[in-house]
């Protein structure tokens, strides 16, 4: 088989780093594979692609390299990025650097006018390449107006233009929505199917997806590689995967728990379907307790336009009980942020009344709402700008005037609570992204707010993270705040809420328990919405929704 | 968004020229508008670029800089009498400072030339589209990583008003002050949306780099272009005509004509 | 005498690039953000900038790429994308070009110490820069704009002044005590990308002392005579037929002008 790309001892120490990012890894990509690279935050997965693609050591600075890396037997350090791309290509997560032009066929155009192509070819070229990311018809298109999902599948477009053979997806659908992921996977399936590229590299947290497309699994843990095989006996690895804060596919861990095995454990829903033994007994799922009567949030036919005309929320009636924990699911575009910023009182209805803790508070000022209401912003680098972690847990308490005794107890308290207490005369800025969300998580959490709204706080963290994220916040609505989580990952919605509301054009269009929203597997699919295999094992085997392994392991019996 | 794009699709013959002949006919307008300082020529300039400006059907466009030109006019009224002085016809005298007829005749030259210069370099804007605006200064001899770099602000603009404006609802939300209080603290407050939307940007663009050179930038490199420019006869004609015109308005004021002040501009 | 090849050079470096389109930018980007909500000094009539700190601050950071970035961002948010492009706007793009240009000129030429804020001495020596600049700038635009008939001088030159000092001598050194010492860290200076160049000089030349003397000069002093001319002031003295004020502010002015490009010729000087 002819080797695509070949990496050999590699060793890499990024500039001003303590520890090396890559310690002596080898690895390979033969022609006409697809190979999938795990592994928890910080293993190195990014810096692996970077080699491939001949990023590093070409560009940037680094206090140590050794080892090499040749693509179709070229070293890479004897070529120019912008040659290796001709042949292997890298997309990244973030696809707002990876678009700098401002049209989209421009977009595409690029590689092959810096290639000094002909007219004629780059036209065709361009075509082509939207032609077989789905993008006809968009060429004038301004890039910045698209979706996140079409702003990805364009810059695959715009590396596909240059004809690579190997394609590397580095977490290239982690910051999309689930009908962006779709959209990007459904390309690459595509491009393998039709042999538009030979070979292809994957980075994704989601491992269902890995069991779904890939021949081979490489499983990095802190620099090195601790495990490289065929794709279904790496994520078969339960036992090790979990003990990473990786989250194997969930079929793969409910049969590794029950013990059921084919050759080896099943990791797709399909296969474990074949060979699943007969169920013997169900035990009917307990929800949780309701909560009580009182009203933390209240709205009633609520409005909201930016622009006075379009409007992005049509009629919204919404009620969250004191000490729920409800997740807000839908596209981007469906309004759940709009709605969220109504409640934060960050945006002002046109139309329609809010209230908040039986209070009218339609007309009330953001500041005054924060009294009641903490908002956690996606990214966390848009709220913290402090010299120190202590200093950004402070700033809040200190803005409503506090004594600087009460601000000091408040906040080594709520850095015990979220766990960062050792940090809290670090520079927030050199923290991981983990740690920075927990950092910007308790910035809020120490104003102590009796509503939170979370929006999509798990993007880009690794189930380990999240995970330890969500149990924080888990405690927090056990102690009876009340908890609203924007997210696109349905095995949080599954794991944590115990209500879903989904979104659609400015309307809510499905409001249950999650048991019963998680059923109706027509409707969710209608939105591009996809439950967490779990339940639809349960459902084909048990005849009942359930919503995680461990329920599925608690309450199904088999024979 | 659309507040980002001021391009209006068009079929219009000013949408229809090159950019080459659009940028001399705004070169043009600024030079009609400054060599003559008397409102009825200056006025004449302005009347010809609003009648273009409807022609080329953009004018709905401009609704939102109305307000802009009109303040801008009435910002000249304002302030020319009182640092333009001089001439004989005494119109009023107000608190110790003569108003003369011809410092306020001034003032109405210089209202309508600023407003007829910024009607052609929107005309300009919403008639051309910012990629062939790219190659025409490319083709003008600006170096290629200029012009990319100036396409790219362009194009990054809208995403870091979005971020920034989500960084101040972030700030607002945790009781950082940006509305009330004296204007030191609301300043120093303003660092707290100022430095993580700096933060934010620069983690992202330290990939920035990356992806333009993967796609095979080379900087100084000689490169081909998908777009294409065609200066045509038609062009060249209506360029050759606005040069005349520029160089017949530069000699009438040389011969004393459209002045209320001749040694100002 | 020799030209600041860095301005040019800089393009070659796509890095550098990238530092232009963030400096441009977040210039522009910001007079949307705080467009919202100004921050008024005469209510309806100027109103404070925030986004005014931006060039003393990433001029610090990007050198060169900051000049540009300063004259193409307030070209593109202010001119272009506020529907205020004139003839005046070349005035603007040159002034604010210096806007980017003169910190860290002066800075790596003169100052040995490292732009942190965090001890009195790095202020003061950033306030320097900082009210240098402002005064450059507020000689710059307002005299062309004067020049081509635009807006007279004094009224020009007086608001962007305070305005320039005030937001950029209030806010950058916050910005610059919160985000230096990171960006130097993280390899985000300038000098980092483009070797050759020195953040601080190993020695400082006298030659160095006199151009900044020279624009100090320019820029702080020369901007209030002019002012002081436009309003009237002084004319009898200078011997102008009293006609109008444009004549003796454009002289006095063009000195000063002058005066700032000898100064600036001798910061080029290697």
């Amino acid at each position: 088989m002819v080797k695509a790309v070949e990496v050999r001892d590699v060793w890499v120490k990024y500039r001003g780093s303590n520890d090396y990012a890559l310690k002596g890894v080898s690895a390979e990509v033969s022609e006409g594979e697809v190979v999938a690279i795990i592994g928890p935050t910080g293993a190195g997965k990014t810096t692996l692609c970077k080699v491939m693609a001949g990023l590093i050591p070409n560009m940037g600075v680094y206090d140590d390299f050794r080892g090499e890396a040749r693509v179709y037997g070229e070293v890479t350090t004897s070529k120019r990025v912008g040659e290796i791309s001709k042949s292997c290509a890298m997309v990244m997560q973030d696809y707002e650097v990876q678009l700098f032009r401002t049209t989209v066929e421009l977009e595409v155009a690029f590689g092959p006018e810096n290639l000094q192509l002909e007219r004629e070819e780059i036209r065709r070229r361009v075509k082509w390449a939207l032609d077989l990311v789905g993008l006809t018809g968009l060429e004038k298109r301004y890039s910045f107006a698209l979706s996140g999902g079409q702003k990805q599948r364009l810059a695959i477009a715009s590396l596909l233009s240059l004809q690579p053979s190997v394609l590397i997806l580095d977490e290239a659908t982690s910051d999309l929505d689930p009908r962006g992921k779709r959209e990007v996977y459904d390309v690459m399936r595509r491009l393998l199917d039709e042999e538009v590229i030979k070979s292809l590299v994957l980075v994704d947290h989601r491992l269902e997806k890995v069991a779904e497309f890939a021949d081979r699994v490489i499983l990095l843990v802190d620099g090195k590689v601790a495990a490289e095989g065929d794709a279904k006996e790496v994520l078969g690895m339960v036992e090790e995967l979990r003990s990473l804060g990786l989250k194997p596919p969930e079929v793969a861990e409910i049969c590794w728990d029950m013990r059921v095995r084919s050759n080896s454990v099943p990791v797709l829903l399909d296969e474990a379907l074949r060979v699943f033994p007969r169920v013997k007994r169900v035990r009917t799922p307990e929800e949780r307790p309701a909560p009580g009567d009182g009203l933390a949030v209240e709205l009633e036919d609520v409005w909201f336009a930016y622009d006075g005309q379009n409007w992005v929320l049509k009629g919204v009636d919404f009620r969250v009980h004191q000490g729920e924990m409800l997740a807000l699911i839908g596209q981007n575009g469906s309004g759940k942020t709009t709605l969220a910023q109504v409640i934060m009182g960050i945006l002002r209805p046109k139309r329609g009344r809010v209230r908040i803790f039986g209070r009218d508070a339609t007309a009330e000022d953001v500041s005054e709402r924060a009294k009641d209401v903490g908002y956690i912003f996606q990214n966390p680098d848009y709220q913290i700008f402090s010299q120190t972690v202590y200093e950004e847990l402070a700033y809040g308490l200190r803005a409503r005037g506090l004594s600087e005794a009460e601000v000091d107890r408040r906040v080594r308290e709520v850095a015990e609570m979220m766990g960062i207490t050792r940090l809290l005369n670090e520079d927030p800025f050199f923290l991981q992204k983990g740690e920075r969300q927990r950092v910007a998580v308790a910035s809020i959490l120490a104003l102590n707010p009796r509503v939170v709204i979370l929006d999509e706080p798990t993007t880009g963290l690794s189930p380990g993270e999240t995970r330890a994220l969500m149990n924080t916040v888990l405690n927090l609505n056990r102690a009876g705040t009340t908890v609203i989580t924007i997210t696109h990952e349905m095995w949080v919605v599954a794991e944590y809420c115990t209500r879903t509301v989904m979104m659609a054009d400015g309307r809510i269009v499905l409001d249950a328990p999650t048991r019963v929203a998680f059923s109706n597997a027509e409707l969710l699919a209608q939105h591009d919405i996809f439950p967490p295999e779990t339940c639809e094992l349960s459902r084909r085997v048990a005849g009942v929704t359930l919503l995680t392994p461990r329920e599925f392991l608690e309450h199904v019996e088999v024979g | 968004m659309t507040k980002y794009i001021l391009y209006v699709e068009g079929r219009s013959f000013f949408h229809s020229l090159d950019p080459r002949a659009k940028i001399a006919f705004v070169v043009c307008v600024f030079v009609w508008s400054s060599v003559f300082n008397h409102p009825l020529y200056t006025g004449t300039v302005l009347a010809a670029v609003l009648a273009m400006v409807l022609a080329s059907g953009v004018a709905s466009r401009l609704k939102m800089f109305w307000f802009g030109l009109v303040s801008l006019a009435v910002m000249s009224l304002v302030l020319w009498p009182l640092f333009r002085r001089g001439g004989e016809t005494v119109l009023i005298q107000l608190a110790g400072v003569t108003f003369t007829q011809e410092s306020v005749m001034y003032a109405l030259a210089v209202a309508f030339r600023l407003v007829a210069m910024v009607l052609s370099g929107l005309l300009l804007l919403t008639t051309s589209r910012i990629e062939d605006l790219e190659l025409a200064l490319t083709k003008l001899g600006m170096p290629y990583s200029m012009a990319f770099g100036v396409s790219a602000v362009f194009r990054f603009i809208p995403a870091m008003v979005g971020d920034g404006l989500t960084i101040l609802a972030a700030q607002r939300a945790r009781g950082v002050n940006l509305v009330k209080g004296n204007v030191f603290s609301r300043m120093r407050n303003s660092a707290a949306v100022i430095v993580p939307l700096f933060i934010t940007t620069m983690r992202r663009f330290g990939e920035l780099p990356l992806a333009i050179e993967s796609r095979g930038f080379v900087p100084t490199a000689k490169r081909s272009y998908l777009l294409d420019l065609r200066f045509r006869a038609r062009d060249a004609a209506f360029t050759a005509t606005v040069l005349f015109l520029a160089a017949f308005s530069v000699y009438l004021r040389l011969n004393g004509y459209g002045v209320v002040f001749p040694h100002v501009i | 005498m020799d030209v600041m090849r860095e301005i040019f050079t800089m393009w070659r470096y796509t890095q550098m690039i990238t530092a232009f389109v963030v400096s441009a930018g977040l210039y522009a980007a910001l007079l949307f953000v705080f467009a919202a909500l100004p921050i008024w000094i005469i209510p309806g009539v100027t109103a404070i900038r925030p986004g005014n700190a931006i060039p003393p601050f990433t001029s610090l950071l990007f050198g060169p790429a900051a000049a540009w970035g300063s004259a193409v961002g307030n070209l593109i948010g202010f001119d272009i994308l506020g529907g205020a492009l004139t003839i005046g706007s070349i005035g603007g793009f040159i002034g604010n070009f210096f806007l980017g240009l003169v910190p860290y000129k002066i800075w790596h030429r003169v100052f040995r110490e490292e732009p942190h804020c965090r001890t009195l001495s790095s202020l003061l020596k950033y306030e320097f820069v900082i009210l240098v600049h402002s005064g450059v700038v507020a000689l710059i635009i307002p005299y062309w704009t004067e020049l081509v008939g635009f807006v007279p001088f004094t009224f020009l030159a007086f608001i962007i002044f305070f305005n320039e000092l005030i937001s950029a001598g209030i806010i950058a050194p916050i910005l610059m005590a919160l985000v230096y010492p990171r960006a130097k860290r993280a390899g985000w200076l300038w000098t980092d990308v483009m070797k050759g160049y020195q953040y601080t000089p190993s020695e400082v030349k006298s030659y160095h002392r006199i151009g900044t003397a020279l624009v100090f000069v320019a820029g702080v002093v020369g901007t209030w005579v002019t002012i002081l001319v436009g309003v009237g002031l002084g004319q009898p003295l200078l011997q102008f037929a009293p006609v109008f004020a444009g004549a003796p502010l454009l002289t006095v002015g063009g000195v000063f002008i002058l005066i700032f490009a000898v100064g600036m010729a001798l910061l080029a000087k290697d």
